[in-house]
């Protein structure tokens, strides 16, 4: 059944799937097409070769594991901040989201200074208990990849468990308490029913970021045979410059994730009134001293990583204090002075205008779907999680070279505009899948009163349901800005490389050496975050819920 | 929402405009890799000074990494806007050929005969590497000898390899490997995969492993100790030379078939092969491909081979099985 309203809603959707279909939809059909070329029999070897099966097998092995493991490691958190206030309770919950802002290369740098044999851990350990073999082996292992895919996606699933459980009211399980059910009970048949919209919503992003993902597949997991599909892809475009057997083989990957997709992308559900939102009880004596220990773990698991990529931006690896990168990054060698500080403000202004546009496509998307029941706007706005960043690397090249060859129209505007516009498509999966379960829980009866007062479309979305998006779509904002900021392959693919942004910078910096000035720069998009979430955090104080 | 959408985009155009470039007809259009067309890059100087020097407007652009360029010019075919192409590199070039137009430059008797692409000079080498093992040399490791010696027990967990599915230097190892092994390479991955700590996916982690010291050992260039001499005054990272040889890599110009530049593309090529060579070894950490030129001091740390191999010599179908030979051997 549509809901009243739909129609204005799908209108306020339209910029975001025109937007799809000129830089996304359109580009991969033509590079699938390529599988199509000899009649199908690229297609044909793909489904026939058994290594194809062995690297979905591994592929959908760790994604599993790395989205299972991240959303049972958030519930007891979730559980716990979306019960509690206390200080600082949405400070870490921001924190927890930094890790995204940082390019893989340095993700993976931070994990080997962390973790390494010869890393931070390791070599304290090293001299608390006196011994010279390496305490804690983790990396270059199944293990470690892992753990380096949880570490990068444990955020997402507390951030959105913790968004919905703060808004569920305890009725129904204080009912189920009440008539004897023990806690085990009441969370199993209770709450986590209640509270699968967003479980499901995590877990399908974190698989599917998994899926495609191949560095830290490769480099902490030490062993060739740990090989995901995407590596594979990336050897039959790069190495064997044999693009139809490539689409062939990413055309099934996408299949395999589009079926996914199709199955966990919530459908309809009658909805109950949830108006009354969760009051957060303070925590005190006991609870206070259980909040300091969770956000002390939370915080001993994410912080160092990153803290270590700071570190080294002051310290040589034989622990010398040095300020030469930073010299370096203000314009020594061959650079131009004021290089970063330009590479700065791209970057602030690229993830600012992302993030706002993807907060604004997101709610549209979102909430046009949840009026409509409609699967299909979130299902074809989550594609370009499943799709893989060398093809969606390929589809930018063809979109760039059919407009600033054929078309002939070249411009530097054009080509900001074009990044921000490649950066939206590949947040706008992760700002519709955080507002979805947000737009879902808001009661018909509350916007069909609104109407029925006279209310029009956009004044009941602007001052009934919008406010109780808003939690949601900080979420939103916090992941399409941190993500935007961090990325950096679509960026150089269509800015012909006149587009400098912090990372493309990082990436050329490593290119010829200088991991320390990269650790520099790393250490500036991390501030960059922090004071952009720290300004949001002010803004939205007010806001009681999240 | 409305007003924070119109802040948005007013600071976009702002930064827009604060960067803009004015772009003009009329001007010479050169592809290249992108590290190489930044601002940081080595043409951030470069083309300046050879507009200054010609009067010929350069319309530079970066075009991803080398595999990308070329895709991309195949792409756009006959409509290509570029009258130059730079930075197509020896495993690459007969993707190339067929796009380029031969152009004997004066400039071709200070380079080398051993780095000469094909004939008719459709591709011009402008510089070249050697791929080396690079040893940390205070890490008390013993320093090997050869590739064969890398298979020694004693190395198990102390050397970090890259991949030849990912990585162009990973496939460079992979030819080093059959030019001197021959179809017995792959037992030497076999062999030497053992004693890897890591396989990684790329120069830039693999590198990156090796300066924090979690193995002393890693495959990279024989340039790469000038970086450490020149910024971070030590010579304890070296490039090991082994006797039985080392695979090249070389990274050639060349003008396109339909360019309308033709005189000022020639400039341009020339240009490229005598000012510029200084600042593009220095910049790509690669050796000058023009004989005639002056490098500072710290390229002593960049030992030259005595014998090197490239993958010309490879026919392109035996480099397509040796790849999937290595992922036979090396993921099941």
């Amino acid at each position: 059944m549509k809901r009243k309203g739909s129609g204005y809603f799908i209108l306020k959707a339209i910029p975001a799937v025109i937007l799809l279909l000129i830089l996304f939809l359109v580009p991969l059909a033509l590079i699938f097409s390529y599988a199509f070329q000899d009649g199908g029999k690229a297609i044909l070897n793909v489904l026939e070769d058994n290594y194809t099966y062995y690297l979905l097998s591994f592929t959908v092995k760790q994604a599993f594991l790395s989205a299972l493991i991240s959303v049972i490691a958030a519930l007891p958190f979730s559980a716990f901040f979306s019960a509690y206030s206390f200080p600082l309770r949405k400070t870490i919950l921001t924190i927890a989201q930094l890790a995204f802002t940082i390019p893989t290369i340095l993700v993976v740098l931070g994990f080997v200074i962390w973790y390494g044999n010869n890393g931070f851990l390791n070599n304290a350990l090293r001299s608390v208990l006196g011994v010279s073999y390496t305490p804690l082996p983790i990396l270059y292992s199944f293990k470690a990849i892992i753990l380096a895919h949880v570490y990068l996606n444990f955020p997402i699933a507390f951030a959105l468990i913790t968004a919905r459980w703060t808004q569920l009211p305890p009725t129904e399980e204080n009912a189920s308490y009440t008539l004897g059910q023990g806690k085990a009970k009441t969370f199993l048949f209770i709450t986590l029913p209640r509270l699968s919209g967003s479980i499901a919503s995590a877990f399908i992003l974190i698989f599917l970021f998994c899926f495609s993902s191949f560095a830290i597949v490769m480099v902490l997991g030490g062993n060739p045979a740990y090989s995901t599909l995407e590596t594979e892809i990336y050897r039959r475009v790069h190495v064997n410059a044999d693009l139809s057997s490539a689409a062939a083989l990413s055309l099934f990957a996408f299949a395999v994730n589009a079926l996914l997709l199709a199955l966990t992308t919530p459908g309809r559900k009658e909805r109950k009134n949830e108006r009354q939102a969760r009051v957060l009880k303070k925590a005190k004596g006991m609870k206070l001293a259980q909040a300091v220990v969770l956000s002390l773990i939370i915080l001993a698991f994410v912080i160092p990583p990153i803290a270590s990529i700071a570190v080294r931006a002051f310290y040589t690896k034989d622990g010398i204090f040095s300020l030469s990168a930073w010299e370096g990054i203000a314009g020594r060698g061959f650079g131009l002075i004021g290089g970063s500080v330009n590479a700065a403000i791209n970057s602030l202004a690229i993830g600012l205008v992302t993030a706002f546009l993807s907060v604004w496509m997101g709610s549209a998307i979102a909430t046009a779907s949840a009026k409509r029941n409609s699967k299909l706007l979130p299902f074809i706005t989550s594609l370009p999680m499943a799709t893989g960043s060398v093809m969606m690397g390929l589809g930018f090249i063809f979109v760039t070279s059919f407009i600033f060859t054929k078309l002939g129209i070249r411009s530097y505007y054009l080509s900001f505009l074009f990044v921000a516009a490649a950066h939206l498509i590949i947040v706008l999966p992760f700002s519709v899948r955080t507002i979805t379960p947000g737009a879902r829980a808001i009661p018909d009866s509350l916007s069909n009163a609104a109407y029925t007062l006279g209310a029009s479309y956009g004044k009941t979305y602007r001052s009934v349901e919008s406010p109780l998006l808003r939690p949601y779509r900080r979420k939103a904002f916090a992941f399409s800005f941190a993500l935007s900021l961090g990325e950096v392959n679509a960026t150089l693919m269509l800015s012909s490389g006149h587009v400098e942004t912090i990372p493309v910078l990082i990436y050329r910096m490593i290119g010829s050496y200088d991991y320390q000035g990269a650790a520099a720069l790393g250490t500036v998009l991390l501030a960059t975050a922090l004071a952009v979430f720290a300004i949001g955090e002010a803004r939205w104080r007010k806001d009681a819920i999240l | 929402m409305k007003r924070m959408i119109v802040f948005a985009l007013v600071l976009l155009s702002a930064v827009a405009v604060f960067a803009q470039p004015a772009r003009e007809e009329n001007v010479l259009t050169v592809y290249s890799y992108d590290s190489f067309s930044g601002e940081w890059g080595p043409a951030g100087a470069l083309i300046p000074a050879f507009e200054e020097k010609t009067g010929i407007k350069v319309n530079l652009v970066g075009a991803g990494d080398a595999v990308q360029m070329l895709s991309r010019l195949e792409l756009e075919g006959e409509a290509t806007d570029a009258d130059v192409v730079l930075g197509i590199t020896d495993d690459f070039a007969y993707r190339a050929y067929d796009m380029l137009s031969p152009y004997q430059s004066p400039v071709l008797e200070d380079i080398p005969d051993e780095l000469e692409f094909d004939k008719e000079h459709r591709l011009i080498p402008f510089d070249y590497g050697a791929f080396a093992f690079v040893y940390d040399s205070e890490s008390g490791v013993r320093k090997p000898e050869s590739l064969a010696d890398l298979a020694s027990p004693e190395y198990k967990g102390k050397i970090i390899l890259i991949d030849p599915r990912t990585s162009s230097v990973g496939l460079g190892l992979l030819y080093w490997t059959y030019n001197q092994f021959g179809d017995e390479a792959i037992d030497w991955w076999k062999e030497v995969g053992e004693n890897a700590l890591t396989i990684a996916d790329g120069w830039s982690s693999a590198y990156g492993l090796f300066t924090e010291g979690e193995a002393p050992i890693v495959l990279s260039y024989t340039t790469s100790p000038v970086y450490h001499v020149m910024n971070d005054n030590t010579t304890r990272y070296q490039a090991i030379i082994f006797p039985e040889g080392h695979e090249a890599t070389i990274e050639g110009i060349g003008i396109l078939k339909g360019t309308d530049m033709r005189e000022e593309a020639e400039a341009f090529v020339d240009f490229i092969l005598t000012d510029a060579q200084g600042d593009i070894a220095i910049a790509n950490s690669m050796y000058p491909a023009n004989s005639e030129t002056e490098l500072p001091d710290a390229f002593a740390w960049a030992p030259k081979p005595a014998i090197m191999y490239t993958s010309l010599a490879i026919p392109e179908s035996t480099r397509t099985e040796l790849v999937e030979a290595w992922t036979e051997a090396m993921t099941h």
